[in-house]
């Protein structure tokens, strides 16, 4: 028996098969158990995530999750402009689902994409859930007046942050943040202090981030 | 006495190996550790200034320029404006940067890392550092002529307010 296309074994493990197709294929995987099994895995899968995730439901600070997965997308391979042109309500699984169309890898590769990004998302959910959600009123603001370019967060829920862009420079206004104590000198410490110091203490810093 | 000559002989012939793999360690090691001038993005500096309605004779002057450009933003208009401190450094490409105006002290750091540039900016992942605490993260992107301000925490009888801008950018 002739077997089926890769689009068509796609489709007919997304359930979008119907009528002499899908007759086809289901009579390739008949002698072909492997497939089925597969396709039972990917929709218990796919079962087990509508159960963690309510599909309308409102990622906390959406825009800044977004723009990071993004940004790792990007950075994960080619840069090319259809991804680059995704709008900011495109969800991860659309990116990355552009992204294995357009890579035309095969049915397999397109499967592990939204998997992949699905997974992805499940982390995330699940630091949001560790940490909990801070609030309804997101800390989280875009860029605003003219050519706004760029994200701002603040993690603390007491601290607001505002992003004003104009033509001679971006501004973040940061509101609620702890003061600090007036003991602090900080005029020594910026003009005179021992800059020797610092590399040293840096490696601290980075070690333990 | 033959044995000992020997021995002698031995432990001078171990102490001049590990003068030889010590002076290797001092001088031929940092050679192989030299920056590769491709992985520099451009570099960036970052100024700690003091904003207050209170005359203020701490910290240095800000000069004309900064001082005319943080009284045409509303939310930054101060009276007096008073530098406390600054610091420049190169922008790595893959790497992760520091920025520390304050000097030693740990009161406010920057730490960003480039997301891409052209040849008149770059897109920063930024994140503002209180102490231990990132008080606020933001990708931006700074451009030459366009520095990033932000109104930070208070101290004494003002508002810290953190300039960073970007003084050279490579092709």
């Amino acid at each position: 028996m002739k077997k089926p296309s890769e689009e068509l074994i796609t489709k007919w493990m997304d359930g979008e098969l119907e009528g002499r197709q899908l007759a086809e294929v289901e009579a390739y995987a008949a002698h072909h158990p492997e497939l089925e099994e597969e396709r039972a895995w990917l929709q218990s899968t796919r079962q087990g995530l509508r159960e963690v995730f309510v599909a309308d439901a409102k990622v906390p600070h959406e825009e800044f999750f977004l723009s990071r997965i993004r940004h790792e997308i990007e950075m994960s391979g080619e840069t090319e402009e259809p991804l680059k042109q995704s709008s900011s309500s495109d969800s991860v699984v659309g990116i990355a689902e552009k992204k294995a169309a357009r890579g035309g890898g095969g049915w397999r590769r397109r499967w592990l994409m939204p998997l992949g990004a699905a997974a992805a998302a499940l982390v995330v959910g699940w630091v949001i859930g560790v940490q909990g959600p801070k609030d309804e009123t997101a800390v989280l603001a875009k860029g605003k007046g003219t050519g706004g370019e760029g994200v701002v967060y603040a993690p603390s829920l007491a601290v607001n942050a505002e992003l004003i862009d104009s033509d001679s420079a971006t501004i973040i206004v940061l509101d609620g943040l702890a003061e600090l104590p007036a003991t602090n000198n900080l005029v020594d410490a910026g003009l005179e202090g021992a800059k020797g110091n610092r590399v040293a203490w840096l490696g601290g810093e980075r070690a333990s981030d | 006495m033959r044995d000992k000559i020997k021995f002698g002989g031995e432990a001078v012939l171990g102490i001049r190996v590990m003068y030889g793999l010590v002076a290797l360690l001092v001088f031929a090691l940092p050679a192989f550790a030299q920056v590769d001038e491709r992985d520099i993005v451009g570099k960036v500096e970052a100024k700690i200034v003091y904003a207050s309605e209170v005359l203020s004779e701490e910290g240095k002057p800000i000069g004309v320029d900064l001082e005319n450009l943080l009284r045409s933003s509303p939310p930054l208009n101060f009276a007096h404006y008073r530098l406390l401190g600054s610091d420049s450094q190169p922008l790595f490409r893959s790497y992760e940067n520091w920025l520390s105006p304050l000097g030693a002290s740990k009161n406010l750091l920057i730490q960003f890392d480039s997301l891409g540039n052209d040849r008149e900016s770059v897109r920063l992942n930024l994140r503002l550092w209180q102490a231990n605490e990132v008080i606020v993260k933001s990708e931006v992107r700074l451009r030459k002529d366009k520095p990033l301000l932000i109104r930070g925490p208070r101290w004494r009888d003002g508002q810290l307010i953190v300039m960073i801008e970007l003084l050279e950018i490579g092709d």
